[in-house]
């Protein structure tokens, strides 16, 4: 309680809170078993993720093995004429590998699954030809108004809208679900990637210790896949727009962190996709798991 | 053994602590009655509704028990679950500007026994305090209110916060002035 000023107010403060304090309502305390029943559950979710890893792993092996004497068929033949072709079986075994070496994303990152990190990298700096998001790491413009919002956004949106559509209702289930990763290279972080309701909080810890959390935070919208990338931990995140979001103004996702508080995803950092097919906000959480910073990359599709 | 490091109110057994990090059902369950009621008040003050605190905490308690046996110093517990509570709180936080962050009074005020002398002016008390404190930002009560009832220092909010150790003493100088400002009337009358 250090800087206190010894001023009556502040005393009088002090103890008209330890009074109040003193006068709230404590509601009967859930019986401790639903604790352990929850771990239980989740944990239980959780092998589930890992086994799809594995099944996922075990998929690119099986790709590796078909794929790498097709191509060198292929070559043999002269069909492979150009360097993309080649340098697309190098990305799928440079992937294969990655997935074999870090129980790699199991189902795909719609922005940055066709990349390892370092093409991730590369195509954010020239996001809008190729079609990767743009990146937000935490900006101070938190709480933008929806009138301030880029006119690209707004735009593509209101084009989107202007044609009627049946809301499609989300499909996906519910689920609190907790999945822990471990650094392969280091044993020394971990990501824990929660899937609640309505969004998805990451922490990262730094496990050499006792635990010591790295960062806390987490992102407006549904769970679609986590895995290790190219030397970061992403976790892919999208977020559906309905109409009344973007009638009210609402509709970019919000952003919670420990240490920047809760912020809206700045639309200058959303990269709008030419032809809008979903209104679904894709943002790829690129977590750098030595320091637990993180970059959201996010487009607009 | 009893642990007292840095606050003053969630007093843990240690030897609980490290029963509780080995898997022992038991020795968690004793730790999460007796730590239930800190944990809970703290989510109560930052959120400002019962419904969201109790939520909140159980999230924190599923969070300790998978997690405790990472906790290499039973004696940081307090400390170490504090920090856990208030990340949850901070996530809750982004609910409550949606929702206009309503803090409802009723929840944190409990009517006096009716042997109190003074009823009507607890209350009025109490009440005009709980207002004051809704003014608050969120995270800014959790400040005060960490420093404030559980007597952690300036340093140790930093951590829990995540936030320079300047700028929790900052935010609480601004708390107590605001606070005080909301409350002159009454304290100069």
């Amino acid at each position: 309680m250090a800087e206190k000023d010894d001023s009556f107010c502040e005393h009088d403060i002090e103890e008209r809170l330890k009074k109040l304090d003193a006068q709230i309502k404590i509601p009967q305390i859930p019986d401790v078993q639903t604790v352990f029943d929850r771990a239980e559950k989740e944990k239980t979710h959780l092998l589930g993720l890992r086994n799809a890893r594995y099944i996922a792993t075990a998929a690119a092996v099986v790709l590796i093995c078909i794929s790498i004497p097709l191509i060198t068929v292929a070559a043999k033949n002269g069909f492979v004429s150009n360097d993309n072709a080649v340098m697309e079986a190098t990305y799928d075994l440079q992937r294969a590998e990655e997935s074999a070496d870090a129980e790699a994303d199991f189902n795909g990152s719609p922005l940055v699954g066709s990349s390892n990190g370092e093409d991730v990298n590369q195509n954010k700096n020239t996001a809008p030809e190729s079609g990767n998001g743009l990146s937000s790491d935490g900006a101070e413009d938190s709480y933008e108004s929806a009138g301030s919002c880029s006119l690209a956004v707004d735009a593509a949106l209101a084009d989107y809208f202007s044609v009627a559509r049946v809301e499609s209702s989300s499909s996906s289930e519910k689920t609190s679900v907790t999945s822990s990763f471990t650094d392969a290279v280091s044993k020394k972080r971990s990501v824990d990637v929660e899937i609640a309701e309505d969004s998805v909080s990451i922490m990262v810890y730094d496990t050499s210790g006792e635990s010591e959390i790295l960062s806390a935070f987490w992102v407006e919208g549904e769970f679609q896949n986590s895995g290790f990338e190219g030397g970061c931990y992403v976790v892919s995140v999208s977020k559906k727009i309905t109409q009344d979001e973007f009638e009210e103004g609402d509709y970019l996702p919000y952003i919670g962190d420990a240490q920047k508080g809760v912020y809206l995803l700045p639309c200058n950092d959303v990269y709008v996709n030419e032809k809008i097919e979903k209104a679904v906000i894709n943002m790829s959480v690129e977590i750098n798991v030595e320091d637990g910073s993180y970059k959201i990359y996010a487009a607009l599709e | 053994m009893i642990a007292m490091i840095g606050g003053v109110v969630m007093k843990v057994d240690i030897d609980l602590v490290a029963k509780a990090s080995n898997g022992d059902k038991d020795a968690f369950s004793d730790l999460y009655y007796s730590c239930y009621k800190d944990l809970y008040k703290f989510a109560l003050y930052t959120l400002g509704n019962s419904e969201d605190a109790a939520d909140v905490v159980s999230d924190a308690f599923v969070e300790i028990w998978k997690n405790l046996p990472r906790l290499r110093e039973p004696g940081a517990f307090g400390s170490w679950a504090f920090r856990i509570l208030s990340l949850r709180c901070k996530r809750e936080i982004a609910n409550l500007i949606k929702k206009r962050n309503t803090y409802n009074l009723d929840d944190l005020i409990e009517t006096p026994s009716e042997t109190s002398v003074n009823i009507e002016e607890d209350i009025s008390e109490s009440a005009s305090l709980a207002g004051a404190l809704s003014k608050l930002d969120p995270e800014d009560r959790m400040i005060v209110i960490l420093s404030v009832l559980h007597g952690y220092t300036n340093k140790e909010i930093a951590q829990f916060i995540g936030r320079p150790q300047g700028t929790i003493s900052s935010k609480l100088h601004r708390s107590y002035a605001k606070l005080r400002e909301l409350l002159g009337g009454e304290n100069n009358g």
